[in-house]
């Protein structure tokens, strides 16, 4: 990789070689549908001149050439591309794996997946079980040099059960950054059974009652809500339109920064450093230490999420948000674990001056529009609260609501915290990248529901 | 790397079938915005792509170090005999293919993606936009195939132009082009120019209103809606019950107006000769005049199904090649002209289901939304939602237009060739606060 480096002409340069092992069990309604195991790597080179190359391959016969180009395509571009300047670093990091990947049989894998399927009643299941082992080289022309080592583990399921010709659905992903601990860490099994009761219950249950209600969300409905309304506007790179066509850009201008857009009691953070968090890296793709990031503080936005690049053009720091999905993706500003502090509110605290309200436990249709200003969430696990009490369960409540319009209602933070997986989407080719989100239960009040 | 050589020494190992699938691929990429561009990107991918099966004990992967394959594979062999039967795996296609002829327009190769981009942005300028983002792909692969029982290779290119225009009020219009063909983008100033007319064309818009609206969608957002559904259409979807196309096959349920295909023969950017088992693909009618004709099918989905694969391996999971629907006898304009209160909506996204069975759903319009009064469109509106179910969706539709376009966006739309379809009773929505 150094000889690479250093035979490459330009302002600025990094390679990058990723390699990554995984293997994944897929059963549906009982039967094991695929078994897939995985290998792959490549290298990545960058090169700033007049404008920005990038090139990737996995031939190593064809490393020169992609080099080459990518040189020949960084002097395409017509002025001068800011990128902020940075401190060197030199280190090695990695993750441990309480119970290590490779000491999991594939049958231990297989026989946990049936078991759960066994368990349950639903008609309609999917479930998935990815592990892999991510090795990574980074290198810059300016003398950064990172290696890491990053295990991760991931169970997705999809479950959808029919009561009196009444359907419904749910879909769940429980992600860490670590080894199979996370069958220690999650009783998927006790999750699972307990979801599929709920939607049972769901299923029987009358329409959730149009209306003005106060509202209570459980942490995975305050997890997407942050994620969405709160992490991606913050992404600096949309902010200054890089993703327009894509994945589109932000109801935040660059100037915004210390402006309200919520209650006082309103933390919503970045943070990458969580133990186990399934969007955990000590550094960035850019070699940059990972640090926390309040984006909305005290409910103000406080700070943006940047790579090197966005972070040159409004000229300040990196805050180390550069990742890249695989070894052929090129590295963009990305949330990692984004959430909302916790407050100090119990959940029967939150619900006893309720007098009339939904309790949105969990969700299952969700969208925001492209500048992350009008957003839905579709209510999976709800139940009425009259009186200060939890009552009978509601189907499918229905809160369509802008973002100032959401955190301006906040008026109570539980004390409570949970963390959901996700895959995030953005850039173009599309990089899916793990993360965390959520949050503790929140009240808002008075917001209209359908 | 000889694949014939390779699947000989594979069936020599304790295996029953394997389809392996060579695939070399030269891709190229220019990323812009704010009317520059800022990057330009180079792919070069080498993959074989691997099922083994033994019975019904099935696994599969992709090697990237081809120079490894053999090895490799050996120990994947290994793997194989210790994994459990999949009741659903009834073998890869046996029947020896006949194909169709692939085609490629080699000029595609040659085109200056640089050169695209910025006649692009100054095409959507010189129509009033201020700012212009987009992506310019263009791709090359070399694929080839060989199983038990067939082999064949393809090469095929493509190319993507995506533009999205801004006007001084941050309301957009989009085009996203996807051809095969380099004739269709010898002016891509003028791709530019339709996305930057759009822009201009939006003026301020309006807070939109809630309420049931005929809605004409552009090929793109038609084509968001067609792409999630056709996903939905595969047989490992149906075979699980999430799909609201499940127990439909048959019957007439979508308007007489709706017949869509899944077509890889139709040469654009989704083109291609065989699917991942060797069978040759083919034209599918999915839907015809309104009714489900057929799900998506490998040879071994088809089997649990009691019916012939339709070329759209996945071996365990079949999935859409490409898009296409049957055109109509009026114009744009015309259905336009039939619009006495509704809405023309040029894009979709964030589609979403909160029920798969039944399909219940919303997305979000962008990219050009007009509020249409007796025939002609009024203003722009913003901040509105579909809120609606997908059959009642298909079965809403009043006409699509003669004119179809080949639309390709992101990860929201395959590439397809689409007309304008006018929709009955949309349900917009909007938040309340």
């Amino acid at each position: 990789m150094r000889k690479i480096l250093d035979g490459i002409e330009a302002k600025y340069a990094e390679v990058r070689y990723i390699k990554v092992l995984g293997e994944e069990v897929v059963v549906k309604n009982g039967v094991v549908e695929g078994v897939s195991s995985s290998e792959e790597g490549g290298i990545a080179v960058r090169i700033i001149n007049e404008g920005v190359g990038f090139a990737a391959t996995n031939r190593m016969d064809k490393v020169e050439d992609a080099v080459r180009v990518a040189e020949k395509l960084s002097r395409k571009g017509n002025g001068n591309v800011p990128f902020s300047q940075e401190k060197t670093y030199e280190d090695s990091w990695s993750v441990e794996e309480k119970k290590k990947i490779e000491n999991m049989a594939l049958e231990e894998k297989i026989k946990y997946l049936l078991d759960i399927d066994r368990a349950l009643k639903a008609p309609m299941k999917i479930q998935a079980l990815h592990d892999k082992i991510v090795e990574k080289i980074y290198m810059n022309s300016e003398g950064t040099l990172i290696r890491a080592r990053i295990p991760r583990v991931e169970y997705f399921y999809m479950m959808g059960v029919m009561v009196d010709g009444n359907f419904e659905q749910s879909y769940r992903q429980y992600g860490i950054t670590g080894g199979y601990e996370i069958f220690d860490m999650y009783d998927l099994k006790g999750i699972l059974l307990e979801e599929e009761e709920a939607l049972t219950k769901v299923a029987k249950a009358k329409k959730s009652p149009e209306g003005v209600f106060d509202l209570v969300i459980g942490p995975e409905v305050a997890g997407i809500i942050a994620h969405e309304s709160c992490g991606h506007p913050s992404e600096a790179d949309r902010i200054l339109g890089r993703e327009a066509a894509q994945a589109g850009e932000s109801f935040i201008e660059p100037d915004m920064v210390g402006e309200r857009i919520g209650s006082e009691i309103v933390n919503v953070v970045d943070d990458p450093t969580i133990e186990h968090s399934f969007g955990y890296y000590r550094y960035d793709e850019e070699g940059i230490p990972a640090r926390r990031r309040y984006l909305y503080k005290e409910g103000r936005i406080n700070e943006f999420l940047h790579n090197r690049e966005s972070a040159g053009k409004m000229g300040v720091h990196s805050n180390a948000a550069a990742r890249s999905s695989s070894w052929n993706r090129e590295p963009i500003a990305r949330m990692s674990t984004t959430f909302f502090e916790p407050g100090d509110y119990s959940f029967e605290e939150l619900v006893e001056d309720v007098k009339m309200g939904i309790y949105m436990k969990s969700f299952t249709e969700w969208n925001i529009d492209d500048i992350r200003y009008n957003q839905k969430y579709v209510g999976r696990e709800a139940y009425l609260i009259e009186n200060g009490e939890i009552k009978e369960p509601v189907k499918r409540p229905v809160l369509e609501i802008t973002t100032p319009g959401f955190y301006s209602r906040v008026d109570a933070i539980g004390k409570d915290l949970e963390f959901y997986a996700g895959t995030c989407g953005k850039g173009d080719p599309m990089q899916g990248v793990d993360v965390w989100m959520g949050g503790p239960h929140i009240r808002l009040r008075n917001v209209k529901m359908r | 790397m000889d694949l014939e050589k390779l699947i000989n020494k594979v069936l020599k190992m304790d295996v029953d079938e394997v389809s392996l699938i060579l695939e070399e691929r030269d891709r190229r990429q220019v990323r812009y915005s704010n009317n520059r561009i800022d990057i330009s990107k180079l792919w070069l991918q080498k993959s074989l792509q691997v099922f083994l099966a033994k019975g019904k004990k099935v696994f599969s992967t992709t090697i990237w170090d081809v120079n490894r394959a053999e090895e490799m594979i050996q120990r994947y062999v290994k793997i194989l005999g210790n994994l459990p039967e999949n009741k659903n795996f009834f073998g890869i296609n046996p029947e020896k293919q006949s194909y169709n002829r692939g085609k490629m327009d080699s000029s595609l190769l040659d085109m200056d993606l640089e050169w695209i981009a910025r006649e692009v942005i100054d095409g959507a300028v010189e129509k009033g936009a201020r700012r212009v983002a987009g992506v310019i792909y263009r791709d090359h692969v070399k694929r080839e195939i060989a199983t038990n029982y067939n082999s064949h290779k393809e090469e095929v290119a493509g190319m993507d132009i995506v533009v999205r225009a801004f006007n001084e009020y941050r309301n957009a219009g989009q085009e996203a082009v996807t051809t095969a063909e380099s004739r269709d983008i010898e002016n891509p100033r003028e791709i530019g120019e339709r996305a930057g007319s759009i822009a201009s064309m939006s003026g301020n818009p309006k807070a939109g209103k809630e309420g049931k609206f005929k809605v004409l969608f552009h090929p793109l957002g038609f084509g968001s809606l067609v792409s999630y559904s056709m996903h939905l259409a595969s047989a490992f979807m149906i075979d699980s019950g999430m799909s609201f196309f499940a127990d439909k096959l048959g019957k007439k349920i979508f308007s007489e107006k709706f017949t869509l295909y899944d077509d890889p023969i139709f040469f654009c950017s989704g083109h291609r000769t065989f699917d991942e088992e060797a069978t040759a693909t083919r034209r599918t009618p999915l839907v015809d005049k309104g009714m489900v004709k057929n799900y998506l099918h490998s040879y071994s989905t088809a089997k649990k199904f009691d019916t012939t694969t339709t070329g759209n391996a996945g071996i365990i999971r079949p999935q859409p090649w490409q898009a296409v629907m049957e055109n109509g006898s009026k114009s744009y304009e015309d259905l336009l002209n039939d619009t006495d209160r509704g809405l023309f909506i040029v894009n979709l996204w964030y589609t979403r289901f909160q029920d798969y069975r039944n399909g219940d759903f919303s997305t979000i319009p962008r990219d050009g939304i007009f509020y249409i009064e007796n025939g002609e469109i009024k203003e722009s509106w913003k901040g509105i939602r579909v809120s609606d179910n997908m059959q009642r969706i298909f079965s809403s539709i009043l006409d699509v237009s003669k004119e179809r376009m080949k639309v390709k966006w992101w990860d929201e739309v395959l590439p397809s060739y689409l007309p304008y379809v006018l929709v009955d009773g949309v349900n917009i929505t909007r938040s309340t606060l």
